[in-house]
């Protein structure tokens, strides 16, 4: 182990050493290609480290190369390179802190048209600046650097993306975004404070679409906005990384590499059909290589190489995750206060009233059934419960703290974990990245090697010992339910909603799911159930509530409030009686 | 009507179905019971064209070929599927979810006669006509799946899991529906959990083990059969020791 990982660094050296050398042998038309390669490696790698594991497409890598282009523009006549640098950066990411408080909302299409916009936005914006108070529209860089220099440069900057994307990726804030990219609900009911995640990704990728068009600025001596803010840049970018491969940290080095190659012999030998060609370059990479050069690797080169499991997280990344993830309060237990306690909790969907003037108390390791018709709200009941929807009336407390108008993260963080009716797992994650999700975003988190335990127990605990490393979608639907439940067991919740979490099974199975929630009320959980499986309301629950039109129509033991006339009339049916 | 004949299917290398034979006829209602994972699912998919059926199998609706046919034209064949999860589009109403279910050729010339039918057997849709069915509850939803199949005026229906999520009462409701479906003439083949209530109204039912047909029957004998009883019925002794898999 110790021998290969000296001779992993000596490998790296040395490459890193030629790199270093490669201007002082190279010619000009060599190093200006080094350039280039360099330059769209940064540009797709930071591209790809946020819409990567997100997957929201941006299209404004443009608008941050030509704003960082501008910087050097304005700024070089009066400030050393080092501070022109930082300044870039900086501006870079206080505007996408800006745009992305705004935009992180928008989903799908909706961000893509967004962010091409804002290329052309920002583009207006320095033209009219540079006409009406600036007096011209282009600006000359007499910058003192030259071509070597650039290079070095960049070469810093290559390095410095690959670092912060493998720090990223090995840290908890690299698996919120993951989780992020394939479900945000779920990584809400985990306890990620999603905006803030997809703000600081975006913010880092920008800083570094800046400063590599601070960079690159001395290259073209005089700049105008329609140089600087090319948006077919933009669109290049795209093009590499999905070549190369967005999930992975060399992918889009992968795919950088062989297009600006291509792009080069293209423009050298057909200048006016560049565009036509680069079209159709694109088509056929969506078509032939929806994962990218990676994926082809890892299918069909690579197919024995299984991917890593280990979740140990180095010094220096933990100490990058604390700073960007600071641990929420642990809120003071009060210890005779009801676990869960709502007061008059009201919801309506414009006319319609889902939850009305409901209440109800739960004692600690109490297991609490909540049942009623169809629509009757009880599944909105439990969603006021866990955040996902703000109540318009009423208070909730969790052990005696109000948690009435708090989002969905901050109440997961607290202790309350659920499941889904329709079953939601993290489909492109291994069963174990699916529990570590719930480890890892509670207070207090669990990260690293315990997680890794940990998750290894708890997806023994339900069953699925053996998938470990199963990516989830291919888990059977009673397995991904399995699957779900580990995954809110890891949040170590004081209050459990498992919403039709029985459903679909069949008796003998659902003897084995009942005999599973009776042993984690041994344990001392305290759970809310939804289910229409009379039999498991019937053996687990010490009370039920009963809701109709959104209303409590009955509380009490499952025996008396099944008897009860009401109920049999609004629920049970006078059959099943 | 539709005829099954020694169907298989694959998922990679994993088997799901093992040459599987079965027939549904006009107006009866069919169930297949066995385990989560046993093949059930698979088993409509293939008969809906979702999922390809390996070499060797032939599948006809009405004496007409269906085995290789896309899903779309599978449908205009007659043959309508209710997918498990429901299946419905979240940001349109019930109305335009049912209107949407006449699209086939076959369903447009009568879609105001079928919407009539549809609502009058699910009143409830009725009430909510023009509810956004993202905003309706589970149950709800599940009855707009059914009656956006039921648009299509089926020859044969296959409803995975209908009664997935609704309360004793709708369960109860849905079931006597499903017997008025089956008065108008049209077949239904039923993968159920809820094996007590589906045997009650099914003509015949077939038992999947693993992939493959284990047993089949009639409603009254597989009702009776003690293998039966234990497994999907809860009469018998279900052991929950150390060894056997925790969870659901």
């Amino acid at each position: 182990m110790k021998v290969r990982t000296v001779a992993y660094a000596a490998t790296v050296g040395v490459a890193l050493a030629v790199f270093v050398a490669f201007p002082l042998v190279a010619s000009g038309y060599h190093l200006a290609l080094a350039i280039s390669l360099l330059y769209f490696t940064v540009l797709a790698t930071a591209w790809a480290l946020f819409s990567g594991p997100t997957h929201y497409i941006s299209l404004a890598t443009a608008a941050f190369f030509g704003i960082g282009a501008y910087t050097t523009a304005v700024l070089t006549e009066f400030l050393p390179w080092p501070l022109v640098l930082l300044a870039a950066a900086a501006i870079g990411c206080v505007v996408a802190l800006i745009v992305g408080l705004s935009t992180l909302r928008l989903s799908g299409i909706y961000f893509v048209i967004f962010s091409f916009g804002l290329a052309e936005l920002i583009r207006q914006l320095v033209t009219w600046y540079e006409v009406n108070i600036h007096g011209s529209i282009g600006r000359y860089i007499f910058a003192n650097t030259t071509s070597e220099g650039i290079y070095w440069r960049l070469l810093a900057l290559t390095v410095l993306v690959l670092g912060a994307g493998w720090l990223i990726r090995h840290s908890r804030f690299g698996l919120a975004v993951r989780v992020i990219g394939q479900d945000e609900t779920v990584a809400r009911h985990c306890g990620i404070d999603t905006t803030r995640a997809k703000l600081a990704l975006f913010a880092i990728s920008a800083s570094f679409m800046t400063v590599t068009g601070a960079v690159m600025a001395p290259r073209w001596t005089y700049i105008d906005p329609a140089i600087a803010f090319n948006p077919v840049l933009s669109f290049e970018v795209v093009i590499m990384a999905l070549f190369g491969g967005a999930g992975t940290l060399f992918g889009p080095l992968l795919g950088a590499v062989p297009l600006v190659l291509l792009f080069e012999v293209l423009i050298a030998t057909f200048p006016n059909y560049f565009s036509v060609v680069l079209g159709s370059v694109f088509v056929l990479i969506v078509y032939a290589l929806p994962n990218g050069v990676i994926g082809l690797l890892q299918t069909k080169l690579l197919p024995f190489r299984r991917p890593s499991l280990q979740f140990g997280m180095s010094p220096l990344a933990e100490k990058a995750t604390r700073a960007l993830w600071p641990r929420a309060a642990q809120p003071s237990a009060t210890s005779d206060a009801p676990v869960l306690r709502l007061d008059n909790v009201r919801k309506a969907f414009g006319g319609l009233v889902a939850v009305d003037s409901m209440g109800f108390d739960l004692r600690r390791g109490e297991i609490l059934g909540l049942i009623g018709p169809n629509g009757s709200g009880k599944t909105t009941a439990l969603n006021l419960i866990s955040g996902a929807l703000s109540p318009d009336g009423g208070e909730i407390a969790l052990s005696g703290e109000p948690i009435t108008m708090l989002p969905a993260h901050r109440i997961a963080q607290r202790g309350i974990a659920r499941t889904f009716q329709l079953v939601r797992v993290l489909p492109a994650s291994s069963c174990l990245e699916n529990v570590i999700a719930g480890l890892a975003f509670h207070s207090p988190a669990v990260w690293g090697v315990a997680a890794d335990t940990r998750a290894r127990l708890l997806l023994s605990r339900v069953g699925l010992a053996d998938k470990v490393a199963t990516p989830a979608r291919q888990l059977t639907y009673l397995d991904q339910k399995r699957l779900e439940l580990a995954r809110a067991l890891a949040l170590s919740p004081k209050l459990l909603l498992l919403d039709e979490w029985l459903a679909g099974l069949n008796a003998s199975e659902l003897q084995v799911g009942i005999a599973l929630v009776k042993l984690l009320r041994e344990e001392g959980s305290t759970i809310v159930i939804v289910e229409h499986a009379m039999d498991a309301i019937r053996s687990l629950c010490d009370r039920c509530v009963v809701m109709n039109a959104g209303r409590k129509i009955a509380e009490g033991p499952p025996a008396a409030v099944l008897a009860d006339r009401d109920v049999i009339r609004a629920y049970l049916g006078e059959d099943d009686a | 009507m539709l005829e099954i004949r020694s169907v298989s299917a694959f998922y990679g290398k994993h088997q799901a179905l093992d040459n599987v034979s079965l027939d549904v006829v006009r107006g009866e209602i069919v169930v297949i019971l066995g385990a989560n994972g046993a093949g059930k699912t698979t088993l409509l998919k293939v008969s809906g064209g979702l999922v390809p059926s390996a070499p060797g199998a032939r599948i006809t609706m009405a004496g007409r070929d269906v085995t290789h046919i896309p899903a779309y034209q599978i449908v205009e064949a007659g043959i309508a599927l209710v997918p498990e999860g429901r299946g419905i589009f979240g940001e349109l109403t019930v109305r335009e979810n049912l209107l949407l279910g006449a699209f086939p050729a076959r369903a447009r010339a009568n879609e105001a006669a079928t919407l009539e039918v549809v609502l009058t057997l699910f009143p409830r849709l009725n009430e909510r006509l023009h509810q956004v069915v993202r905003t309706m509850s589970g149950g709800e939803q599940q009855m707009v799946a059914i009656g956006r199949a039921l648009m299509t005026s089926p020859d044969l229906l296959l409803l995975d899991e209908p009664s997935l999520g609704l309360a004793p009462i709708m369960c109860t409701e849905l079931f006597d529906r499903l017997a008025r479906i089956r008065a108008t003439g049209v077949g239904i083949l039923l993968v159920e959990q809820n094996a007590r209530q589906s045997l009650k109204i099914a003509d015949r039912g077939y038992l999947i083990e693993s992939g493959r047909i284990v047993g089949s029957g009639s409603g009254a004998v597989l009702k009776a059969d003690p293998a039966v009883q234990r497994a999907y019925l809860g009469t018998g002794e279900v052991h929950v020791g150390q060894s056997s898999p925790v969870a659901p």
